[in-house]
């Protein structure tokens, strides 16, 4: 099934929709967003893609298995609460870049909490993505 | 870096490892035993770290104790961490034959690691809400392990083990968040250092309630047993025999734990209720085993009835009594995982498990079958095997506190316990082979050391905890004094605050 309306909005919606979820990825450490929605959000773009493509024209877009994104983000959650460890911190506590200011997002701060984010970020995808793509096949 | 990070961080890192080589099983395995010889040489520091230095407390993230999430090792949680540690090696050499290739490949490594994280986890953790969310990594994990090979008797043990500690969860949960709405605290020191202050009966009874059912459907307790048999049996061997040996016991572990700490027993009305619960625990548990036909069933019904035995110990709350309920706990562990592991042999050899089908092991076999000889007898408490000590110290605690029912029950339930232990006995070792049956497994020779040397190796330890069982019951009555007295506890987590 190959609907015009929905290969069109999709084309529209998909940059719209990926671009909000990282600016709530972004912005999740101290405000209302964060990994989980960021990557619920990013995953809503890419089944609408799924939906307007198919799941097999899709997949060959893919530069990575869903699998994959499932442990990175796992491996990539882990290092944020490691590396504190190294610099004679507590597990899991947080560490910054000095901050700096940038045109449009002003003040700048990144630090381990954001890679941790994105760690959750990545989970979600690969998650999400893994049981759409069977739902999709499957059908 | 932390001793007590070492147990959750050592599976977890394996975990990862193990996704990153998901195409190679021979490089997951060397991941997850070396992890496996880690875990335990952590866990076995940490005891000895607690022993020489008192309680150990870890700070997540370097938030005081009663914001953020504090990790908490007394005795009690390190020598669960050590025996856990050991039943997790031991059962991974196991596994790597008992399970077929195929098996294997399905995430099992992963899974097994993401597990021993989950366990460790609610063993160290001293935050309510935390325990709440180890217990779901480890459940999930189990969820998936326990439906491992797609079989319809095991899709429907793990469709009822599902609902059921899902349901349990939310019970737990419930409890959480209105200790939390009362408190205002998730750190269990805080939780009951504000309790022990407050004499809010209701707040206090309606979450002991939550609590216990919530335990109790983990652990199988009395009226919420059945989803153990009906699950436990079902997967391959080696699974089951971790299940069998540890994942009840987190559940005992966690009732021993917020009944000693947050809600102390000796108040009249919850102790007489515990009083009755394990009597009917025992009793139910033992007489569903006699009427069982399948060893692995006869011995999943079992754990019920040996449950029992440390809810008795914990209901009597004299050091006496606790100390027998984590020295049985140590006993049963260990006794029972080995049992499930002999299950595996004979399946190995026989094709079956059911008792009506098997039988001439010992002329096959006799040194296999004295070793489960052995083990089964110290299950039913012969002396001077592990088991005889174990209900010797709980059932002389009851003794001396003048609870005559819980004495009688206990040494009669030893006695049906002893009768299971001879059925399978006679009918799986001495009988000779029924005709209408062939009796032939996969592999009917010589076992390979990776099947025989967990065996040995548990059963040595059954007899030798028999034997030299002093030493570690010394430990035990430490541990549970240090139950007893919850304000060592309380200063060691609140005083890290400061």
């Amino acid at each position: 099934m190959h609907s015009v309306i929905i290969i069109l909005s999709a084309r529209l919606l998909c940059p719209i929709l990926m671009a909000m979820a990282i600016a709530f990825l972004y912005r999740g450490h101290n405000d209302p967003g964060g990994g989980f929605i960021g990557g619920l959000l990013f995953t809503a773009a890419l089944i609408l893609k799924i939906l307007a493509i198919g799941a097999e024209e899709f997949e060959k877009h893919l530069w990575m298995q869903p699998k994959n994104f499932l442990s990175s983000g796992l491996i990539m959650a882990a290092s944020a609460g490691i590396m504190p460890l190294f610099v004679g911190k507590a597990f899991l506590e947080s560490l910054w870049f000095p901050t700096f200011t940038l045109p449009i997002l002003g003040k700048v701060h990144i630090g381990s909490p954001l890679l941790f984010d994105l760690g959750v970020f990545m989970v979600v995808i690969g998650f999400v993505l893994t049981v759409v793509i069977d739902f999709e096949e499957a059908a | 870096m932390s001793p007590l990070l070492l147990p959750l961080l050592v599976p977890f890192i394996a975990a990862l490892c193990c996704t990153l080589f998901s195409k190679s099983l021979k490089v997951q395995r060397s991941i997850s035993l070396i992890a496996a010889v880690f875990h335990l040489a952590a866990s076995f520091n940490l005891l000895q770290n607690v022993r020489s230095e008192g309680i150990q407390v870890y700070l997540n993230g370097g938030w005081a104790a009663n914001i953020g999430i504090a990790l908490v090792a007394d005795l009690f949680s390190s020598i669960m961490l050590v025996i856990t540690g050991l039943i997790s090696l031991v059962v991974l050499i196991y596994s790597l034959k008992e399970m077929s290739d195929k098996l294997q490949s399905r995430a099992y490594f992963p899974l097994f690691n993401f597990l021993m994280m989950g366990v460790n986890g609610s063993f160290v953790t001293g935050d309510i809400f935390n325990l709440y969310v180890w217990f779901e990594v480890m459940l999930l994990s189990s969820f998936i392990l326990l439906a491992m090979g797609k079989k319809p008797d095991q899709l429907e043990g793990a469709i009822k083990y599902v609902t059921i500690n899902l349901f349990s969860s939310i019970l737990f949960l419930s409890g959480a968040a209105i200790i939390y709405a009362k408190t205002g605290s998730l750190n269990m020191a805080d939780i009951a250092m504000r309790i022990a202050e407050s004499s809010d009966e209701k707040l206090l009874n309606s979450t002991a309630i939550l609590f216990l059912s919530s335990f109790g459907i983990k652990s199988a307790l009395f009226p919420m047993f059945l989803w153990l048999p009906a699950s436990y049996h079902t997967p391959p061997v080696s699974i089951s025999s971790l299940f069998a040996g540890l994942l009840t016991k987190v559940g005992i572990y966690a009732m021993i734990r917020t009944f000693t700490l947050i809600f102390p027993l000796n108040n009249g009305l919850l102790q007489e209720f515990f009083y009755v619960i394990a009597i009917l625990t025992m009793v139910v548990g033992v007489l569903c085993a006699a009427s069982q036909f399948e060893i692995r069933k006869i011995l999943s019904v079992h754990i019920v009835s040996q449950i029992g035995y440390m809810i008795l110990g914990l209901a009597l709350f004299t050091p006496l009594g606790i100390a027998g309920a984590i020295f049985y706990l140590l006993h049963n562990i260990i006794v029972k995982t080995n049992l499930f592991l002999f299950s595996g042999v004979i399946l190995r050899k026989k094709g079956s498990c059911d008792l009506k089908k098997i039988g001439g092991l010992y002329k096959v076999n006799p040194g296999f079958a004295t070793l489960f000889a052995l083990s089964a007898f110290a299950l039913a408490g012969v002396p001077p095997l592990s088991g005889f000590w174990a209900k010797f110290v709980v059932l002389k605690a009851a003794a001396d506190a003048h609870e005559y029912l819980l004495l009688g029950s206990g040494l009669a339930v030893g006695v049906v316990t002893l009768f299971s232990m001879t059925k399978i006995w006679a009918e799986a070792f001495w009988k000779k082979q029924p005709e209408e049956y062939p009796g032939v497994g996969e592999d009917t020779g010589n076992q390979p050391w990776q099947i025989m040397l967990p065996i040995v190796f548990l059963t040595i330890c059954t007899f030798a905890l028999g034997i030299w069982g002093e030493l570690i019951f010394n430990i035990c009555v430490e541990a549970a004094e240090q139950l007893l007295n919850p304000t060592e506890y309380i200063n060691a987590v609140m005083g890290e605050a400061k």
